[in-house]
């Protein structure tokens, strides 16, 4: 399938922004954080809730998750890592797609290694979730 | 009574020379710098020193002693750095103090109180002698206390005996030099050595915190001048008040990414400027009934600028954003971390930068006019950069300055006509007469040398109040008048609001300088019912700040920031056709 390249802003430290469009492959997940389950009564509708027709003991309440991107660069300079890395410590982080039109993404707090002196070429990735849950009802 | 600033919260942009001078005793133990050749620096000036010693490092005030020598101390209001060994150093001076700092950094105040705790413009008495007073122990002093009635409190220092040694409330004055304080009498005291003056109980300084943007800023009303916070602070045994007002200035920055921010390019959601002000306030007596005093207010002169950035542990600088603004030959830095940013044709993208001055700002773009910002205030400007093609794009900002005058309204005068008179003082006023129809004052004239050609951006306060009942309407009109008092041109008008009864606006308006052009005129006009209601209407002018560009040749403000536009499809500068050879060269793919 095509890579869909993915352009981010970011607040650096300065007070200014700064732009990249990363286009590695990049992994796309859902992130399921939490859910509720709760037992049914079966004795209010005995014995039909727990016979041949009967369809659960259990019922879910809700689930909640939010979309997650595992954003991948290509080959990047070493300023350029430096400069990127900046990413997972800034405090707003948005994915844009036009000037009108953009979403703040939060970055994962893993700790990372931006580069070693082993290196010959630079590259980095990071997880970005998207601050809206996935639609789903509560019941 | 006096606060006195002991420091404030200044930056200083400094030279890249490093001047070798040594540090002497001055002969009185205090620091002397010691250049051996004409230093050029005067009272006021700042350097930075480095040097192998604390007490010599950093950036210092400069206290001009000789052409070749200097003292130093901490911060204007300070004490001079003392000696404490020779020593060489070399140092930087700074080519701009300024107020821009990083808001999630400390903001840092130092204030001195003379008064309190140690009382030091009084004299200390010695006891003389004391009596026995219905129980309590009565000083008959060496010279009078000043202030200190019935109720005032006194402290003793210097006793032999340490339980002498305090705070103590006069429960009776019988004179200056004779009271009785609230010490259980006791004929064993001895005062030898002790000191007696005045003390100020209950003595706090309370500090206003103001932020928001400058009455001459452009976006003035989107974020007005306001009070934040008032705090208080008692002093410390230095007579010191030391703290940092960036977590209140925190509150006027919003932490977000509005790129259709009305402002634009003018990002005020990054910054604020501000100032304080201070009054001390102790316990008085009047004898009889002890109240709270309140000294009268000082509005501190200087005006900082807080933006939402944060330095680096180890920082030059420290809080301050030196190398983000400009002086001169010193320019500006763009707000970006990275050598040479990429932005992808038809992807939006923009560059950030400070602004410290008022003026027209053009962004240059490999040399050519690519963006002009007429008067964009000072703040973070964001340049949106789009329409490129792929290739190397070189930015510039350069500013045609303004410069900004308050004036004095008092220079202005009536033009006697057939309209209601001005009077002139430091707020011109007039009344509309409240007869039936359409009324006008006369023409307030304030003399002004104008610049043909030039841009010119006048902000007026303006106050109105309908005396007697609603009129229909009222209006100021503005006008640029010639030598004869004619009117050349009508640069705006402000409609006042209906139905209100009073009121207050500001009212900015801009334009080209015509020729002949040599006052600034004011007009009010109003209708009045017919034939009623009637009333007066009230006009006055409360302020006027006239920003008018100099004329000097735009000059830039900002290093030249290069990025590379580069194609969507091609956003690597290691190709892929690219293997990595154990040699550590790359070898192209067959």
């Amino acid at each position: 399938m095509n890579v869909e390249p993915i352009y981010i802003t970011w607040l650096n430290h300065l007070g200014g922004f700064e732009y990249f469009l990363f286009m590695g492959r990049k992994d796309y997940e859902t992130d399921i954080i939490e859910s509720g389950q709760t037992k049914v009564n079966i004795m209010a509708n005995w014995p039909n809730s727990y016979g041949q027709t009967a369809d659960t003991i259990e019922k879910q309440t809700y689930r909640r998750s939010k979309k997650s991107i595992v954003v991948k660069s290509q080959h990047l300079t070493l300023n350029q890592v430096e400069a990127l890395s900046a990413i997972r410590t800034s405090p707003l982080v948005q994915v844009v797609y036009s000037r009108t039109d953009r979403v703040t993404v939060l970055v994962d707090t893993d700790s990372f290694r931006r580069y070693s002196e082993d290196d010959k070429v630079f590259t980095m990735q990071f997880r970005i979730a998207f601050t809206d849950d996935v639609p789903s009802q509560r019941l | 009574m006096a606060i006195t600033v002991i420091s404030r919260p200044v930056g200083h942009k400094l030279t890249t020379v490093d001047i070798s001078a040594q540090i002497i005793d001055s002969g009185t133990d205090t620091a002397l710098v010691y250049t051996t050749s004409a230093h050029g620096l005067v009272d006021g000036d700042y350097v930075y020193i480095e040097s192998n010693f604390d007490s010599y490092n950093g950036f210092k005030y400069v206290d001009s002693i000789a052409y070749d020598s200097f003292k130093i101390k901490e911060s204007e209001g300070g004490d001079y750095v003392p000696f404490k060994q020779t020593a060489a150093i070399t140092f930087r001076i700074s080519v701009l103090d300024h107020g821009w700092q990083c808001v999630h950094l400390p903001i840092v105040y130092e204030l001195q109180s003379n008064i309190f705790p140690s009382n030091n413009p009084n004299t200390p008495r010695t006891v003389t002698s004391f009596t026995n007073e219905n129980g309590y122990t009565n000083l008959n002093l060496s010279g009078g206390l000043l202030d200190t009635p019935t109720l005032s409190y006194i402290v003793i220092t210097g006793a032999a005996n340490d339980s002498l040694n305090g705070v103590f409330q006069i429960i009776n004055q019988v004179s200056v030099s004779d009271v009785t304080i609230d010490l259980a009498y006791d004929s064993g005291y001895s005062f030898i050595g002790a000191t007696v003056i005045k003390y100020y109980q209950g003595y706090f300084m309370s500090v206003k915190v103001y932020g928001g943007l400058e009455i001459d800023h452009p976006w003035y009303t989107e974020k007005p001048m306001e009070l934040l916070a008032t705090l208080k602070f008692t002093p410390d045994s230095f007579n010191n008040i030391k703290f940092s007002i960036s977590e209140i200035l925190k509150g006027q920055i919003t932490l977000r990414n509005n790129l259709t921010l009305d402002t634009l390019p003018n990002n005020i959601d990054f910054y604020t400027s501000f100032y304080i002000t201070y009054t001390e306030n102790y316990d008085t007596s009047d004898g009889t009934t002890i109240t709270l005093y309140t000294g009268s207010e000082t509005i501190d002169t200087f005006t900082g600028y807080a933006t939402n950035s944060i330095l680096p542990f180890k920082s030059e600088n420290i809080g301050h954003l030196s190398d983000y603004v400009n002086d001169g030959a010193y320019l500006a830095r763009w707000l970006t971390t990275q050598d040479r940013p990429v932005a992808i044709v038809d992807r939006f993208f923009d560059l950030s930068f400070i602004n410290i001055r008022s003026g027209d700002i053009t962004i240059k773009h490999n040399g050519v006019d690519y963006l002009t910002l007429v008067s964009p205030g000072k703040g973070i400007l964001r340049i949106p950069i789009t329409g490129f093609a792929v290739g190397e794009h070189c930015f510039v900002a350069f500013i045609d300055p303004y410069t900004i005058v308050t004036a004095n309204l008092n220079g202005g005068s009536n033009i006697a006509g057939a309209g209601s008179d001005w009077i002139v003082d430091s707020t011109p006023s007039t009344t509309l007469a409240n007869t039936a129809g359409a009324v006008s004052s006369d023409y307030y004239a304030l003399p002004y040398s104008f610049e043909v050609g030039n841009n010119y951006i006048l902000t007026f306060g303006l106050e109105y109040q309908f005396l007697y009942a609603e009129s229909l309407s009222g209006a100021f009109d503005f006008y640029i008048l010639n030598a004869s008092n004619v009117s050349i041109e009508l640069i705006g008008t402000y409609n006042i609001p209906s139905p209100v009864f009073y009121g207050t606006a500001t009212k900015v308006v801009s334009f080209i300088a015509p020729a002949g052009g040599v006052k600034i005129g004011v007009k009010g006009t109003g209708v009045n019912g017919s034939p009623g209601p009637l009333t007066g209407l009230f006009l006055g002018l409360t302020s006027l700040i006239i920003e008018g560009s100099t004329g000097v040749e735009p000059y830039a403000i900002t290093e030249s920031i290069c990025i590379d536009v580069i194609e969507e499809c091609s956003g690597t500068f290691v190709y892929d056709n690219l293997r990595l050879t154990e040699g550590g060269i790359f070898r192209e793919l067959e």
